[in-house]
């Protein structure tokens, strides 16, 4: 029962990991605009809401099969209380995404926020996240020395970045036309 | 006027089904519909616009409308785009009979349910849900199937005996063919050899088991005193294929080397966080104890 925590530990984190940088992704691209001509931006967003709900979900799963996964050393105040661990700070990166996650998925539900900016603010901290939960992976992965994996890793950064980038160009280009 | 005296004189002059257009509409079909049955008091301005709206939608509209009733003259104080949105209002609690907001939304005007809206991306909801459990569940059963079970190859033995210096730790010897080793039948290992002392006291060096879990194998070696006790372990192989085994490893091994050294037994607290590493080790070394029994190097259990 151990080990079946061990490996479902491990294989939710991977698939967590690709639900939040997808989820992230197609946010970047939403808020860019930059959705294309053949699907339409309501698709974008409605996808973009329900891979952070599964992204989450998953990384819930990942949490709790590490915590019954009695060989991985993660005790219950591990999981609330980042740095605690017998790891260090490699678990630690991955409580603190988590928390992040959570509250940019808590805070889209209400449909209305008296001011927009720092609904914003908030929202983007799960980027921040991103970054966190891929260092995360890197440090304390079981798979970081196979080859699939590095692979993966790389692509996966790619992607996270490349959103970033046309959400960050095309602000750019905007204010620019702006001015 | 009031607007609700407009309403009522819009609701009562209506023969055919209500059309938010169909002031707009009687007056496309009626000459100057603008103007026509307008009070002389219109402002200029108001009917030049009225005229232009009703030129619009008769150039637009295909089917020509069933005359309508002269509506009420409109008040030269309602705004012609107001009255509109009015007519439209009253059309629109006029074909829901007077039911509640809720109510209507809930089925059509013609009293049909409403269809469950559609979430615009529900296929690739449920593509992505069904990818990310096959994923998981697929992972999840190469691991185990990749992990195999718990082996202990036959790499242990009698390494052979070192001249040494107390308390230098002896981790190599140089192979000798010593009389355990050709009674047992072992190839001594090849390994870099260690300094060497003429020291009359000679210890022993036994190879465990190597013990290979999923995160890698685990092997000691250890070494022996004249008396019997244990002298020192080394960790030959640890899971070291990935950072994280690497770094466990890194922070068990001293602690599991010191307290075998202390319990003088194989019987080592298993660490937090490193178990497999340190059940690992402890088979190992257990089975190096027992190969030494056996050959009558050491008493401990």
């Amino acid at each position: 029962m151990t080990d079946l925590m061990g490996y479902l530990s491990r294989s939710t984190g991977i698939v967590a990991t690709i639900l939040a940088v997808a989820a992230l992704a197609w946010g970047f691209f939403f808020s860019a605009r930059e959705t294309g001509t053949r699907l339409r931006p309501n698709w974008w967003l409605d996808l973009h809401n329900w891979l952070g709900g599964l992204a989450l979900i998953f990384t819930g799963v990942h949490i709790l099969a590490a915590w019954l996964d009695s060989n991985s050393g993660v005790r219950f105040i591990d999981v609330f209380v980042p740095g605690t661990a017998t790891a260090g700070w490699a678990i630690g990166w991955g409580v603190i995404a988590a928390y992040l996650f959570s509250v940019a998925v808590f805070t889209s539900w209400p449909k209305r926020w008296k001011n927009r900016r720092w609904w914003r603010v908030v929202h983007l901290g799960s980027a921040a996240g991103m970054v966190l939960a891929l260092i995360h992976t890197y440090q304390s992965g079981s798979d970081t020395g196979a080859l699939w994996f590095q692979i993966g890793f790389v692509f996966l950064a790619s992607v996270a970045t490349y959103g970033l980038g046309i959400r960050v160009f095309t602000k750019i280009a905007k204010a620019r036309e702006a001015v | 006027m009031s607007w609700v005296e407009f309403l009522s004189r819009l609701s009562a002059g209506i023969e055919r089904p209500p059309s938010p257009l169909w002031l707009n509409g009687d007056m496309m079909t009626t000459g100057n519909p603008a103007t026509e049955g307008l009070s002389t008091e219109l402002d200029p301005e108001l009917a030049a616009r009225l005229e232009r709206l009703a030129a619009r939608r008769a150039a637009s509209s295909a089917a020509a409308r069933p005359v309508a009733p002269q509506p009420a003259p409109a008040s030269t104080e309602l705004d012609p785009e107001l009255a509109a949105r009015m007519e439209r209002l009253a059309a629109r609690r006029a074909a829901s009979g007077g039911r509640t907001a809720t109510a209507a939304t809930s089925s059509t005007p013609d009293g049909q349910p409403r269809k469950k809206r559609r979430h615009p991306a529900q296929g690739s909801r449920v593509a992505s849900l069904v990818l990310s459990l096959a994923t998981t569940v697929g992972l999840t059963t190469w691991m185990a199937g990749n992990a195999g079970p718990v082996l202990a190859s036959s790499g242990g033995g009698v390494v052979g005996a070192s001249a040494t210096t107390a308390p230098a730790p002896v981790t190599v010897v140089p192979p000798v063919q010593t009389t355990v080793q050709a009674q047992q039948g072992l190839v001594p290992e090849v390994t870099p050899t260690a300094p060497t002392t003429t020291a009359t006291a000679t210890n022993t060096v036994v190879n465990g088991d190597a013990f290979r879990n999923r995160f890698g194998s685990v092997q000691v070696q250890a070494t022996f005193s004249p008396d019997g006790s244990l002298a020192d372990v080394t960790v030959l192989q640890a899971p070291s294929g990935d950072r994280r085994s690497a770094q466990i490893s890194n922070v068990a091994i001293p602690r599991l080397n010191n307290e075998a050294l202390t319990a003088q037994s194989a019987h080592v607290d298993t660490i937090s966080g490193a178990t497999y590493t340190s059940r690992g080790y402890e088979s190992s070394l257990q089975s190096a104890i027992d190969i030494a029994r056996a050959n009558a190097i050491t008493n401990i259990g």
